[in-house]
């Protein structure tokens, strides 16, 4: 799932720095190419997008052998095409002169802000959450690292891109290696309070890092969660500097900034100055309400 | 170096400052240390062992053992290593402050000024502690992370208070994207000082969306409820 997850964000992210640059073929082709990720990660989890699959103990769901044929027909589709698609923006000059040397960020300046993620791999720092310290069973089914060397925005997007096979490669062999059993770990004692865990992730931008600190009342006393664009945007003004200002957008871009991903639909009504939420019931009957 | 090198070398190097430091999960290390020794010992972590800066926090244990906890935190990669640096200041002190680690490590710059924002600790030495994740309105001494402070509580919002913005380099013109525009799909608020063409320099200010699910994972939710939350960030 982690790694459907990383695939259909790479691919959209692609398709970002098309548009971004103007080029929108490369946006409607990276799109068309994700969507069946998007209905697999529906057949698995129920959602399309925020999956709900985690909870204390385990997830809520299997993948039973029944879909596996469907996974595999749908990465071979996306691997064949990826293919094309790298090729393709291999052999288009006006978009490489608009990668390459562009948004640089030399390794030692990758070290000293502390980037992760495609930002820091592409920078030749070869840091992997998956790798350097494996969570789930990466350890059993670890990914290929991908690392390039150049540090400029053509070094982030060749990480994406090759990442993408790598996640398909990573997502056969657990398909592959994956046992039988219980999906839910039987848990029958409280949580104890005063207890300290860190634990990282890799998500498709980067290391995410969570700490908790429990509590009482079946509720962290503290949790601290760092998302990789955090760090990540603290790079932007050396990325950005001594660049023209054509290339700020696609520099900026070029970390897959993700200034907070989920928004909530708040209304302000400009004549009284009333703030109103709207709930999700509200919400449907004014979309699917309207005759 | 595996984890009892890195503790040996930690301890020689800091044998007075140390209070507590202890493997606790295998590769996993931590460290409680003077507040004095805070910054040298980030220091020594970061440029003499090569270790990698993750994130800084605060917690608010006033409660429990009558003090704040200013926690930076760090991996060293090549060795499946973590280590987590704990500094208590106690809340008796007129001052909340301990020394910033930002003018070596770079990246702790946002995590400094959103531990002050939240819980009110200083950063002595910050190069540029303005405010970060609160909004413009929001009033000045108001930490929403403390636990005495209720999460659903919505201050008053105070008007002409925005935190200074930086001035561009002399002869520099100010092109301003942000804090909503065409090709950015969420807002955030970049001035980038141009001559001519080439940017000279840039000023960001952003958390437009900071939405304190820190706050509501200690104060309003469950374990299972958080995991939830956890997933939409």
């Amino acid at each position: 799932m982690l790694e459907l997850e990383r695939i259909h964000s790479h691919i959209l992210w692609t398709g970002i720095a098309g548009h971004i640059l103007g080029f929108d073929t490369v946006l409607m082709q990276t799109w068309r190419i994700r969507e069946p990720v998007m209905w697999l990660c529906e057949l698995i989890t129920g959602n399309r997008k925020q999956y709900g699959m985690n909870l204390i103990g385990g997830v809520r769901r299997d993948i039973p052998r029944e879909i596996h044929p469907k996974i595999h027909e749908v990465l071979d589709g996306i691997e064949r095409e990826w293919k094309a698609l790298i090729s393709a923006i291999g052999g288009d000059t006006p978009l490489m002169m608009r990668l390459k040397d562009v948004g640089t960020l030399p390794y030692d300046k990758a070290r000293l802000t502390c980037v992760v993620g495609p930002t820091a791999r592409g920078s030749g720092v070869g840091i992997d959450a998956r790798l350097d310290h494996p969570y789930a069973a990466f350890a059993e089914v670890p990914p290929e690292l991908k690392v390039q060397e150049s540090g400029d925005v053509l070094g982030r997007t060749m990480v994406r891109l090759e990442e993408t096979l790598a996640s398909i490669d990573v997502v056969r062999r657990a398909l592959q290696a994956m046992p039988e059993g219980p999906i839910m770990a039987e848990i029958d004692s409280e949580i104890p309070p005063g207890r300290e865990g860190i634990c990282s992730v890799e998500a498709p931008r980067g290391e995410v890092f969570h700490y908790v600190l429990t509590g009482e009342n079946n509720r962290p006393y503290r949790w601290k969660v760092r998302a990789p664009t955090y760090v990540n945007l603290q790079s932007v003004p050396l990325l950005i500097k001594e660049g023209t200002v054509a290339d700020v957008t696609i520099s900026l871009g070029s970390i897959d900034p993700c200034f907070s991903c989920t928004e909530r639909l708040e209304v302000v009504d400009v004549r009284s100055g009333e703030v109103k939420v709207y709930r999700k019931d509200e919400l449907l009957k004014l979309t699917r309400g309207k005759k | 170096m595996d984890a009892k090198v890195a503790m040996d070398k930690i301890r020689e190097r800091f044998r007075e400052d140390i209070i507590k430091i202890e493997e606790k999960v295998k590769n996993k290390i931590y460290v409680t240390i003077d507040k004095k020794a805070l910054a040298p010992a980030a220091r020594f972590l970061f440029e003499d062992m090569g270790f990698r800066y993750i994130v800084g926090a605060g917690t608010d244990r006033r409660e429990l053992e009558g003090d704040f906890l200013v926690t930076h935190f760090f991996s060293f990669d090549e060795a499946k290593i973590f280590l987590v640096l704990h500094a208590p200041v106690p809340a008796s002190e007129p001052e909340l402050e301990v020394d910033s680690i930002t003018p070596f490590i770079p990246a702790a710059n946002f995590a400094e000024r959103e531990t002050y924002d939240l819980l009110g600790i200083r950063f002595k030495g910050h190069p540029d502690p303005r405010r970060l994740v609160l909004p413009d309105d929001w009033p000045a001494n108001l930490h929403p992370l403390r636990k005495d402070f209720p999460h659903n509580f919505r201050p008053e919002p105070v008007e002409g208070q925005a935190p200074p913005r930086k001035d561009p380099p002399p002869g520099a013109t100010v092109l301003p994207i942000g804090p909503f525009f065409t090709v950015l799909e969420e807002p955030a608020y970049f001035r980038v000082f141009v001559e001519g063409e080439t940017v000279v320099d840039s000023d960001y200010r952003g958390f437009y969306n900071h939405r304190g699910i820190e706050k509501l994972g200690d104060s309003a939710l469950t374990y299972n409820q958080v995991c939830f939350l956890a997933e939409r960030i």
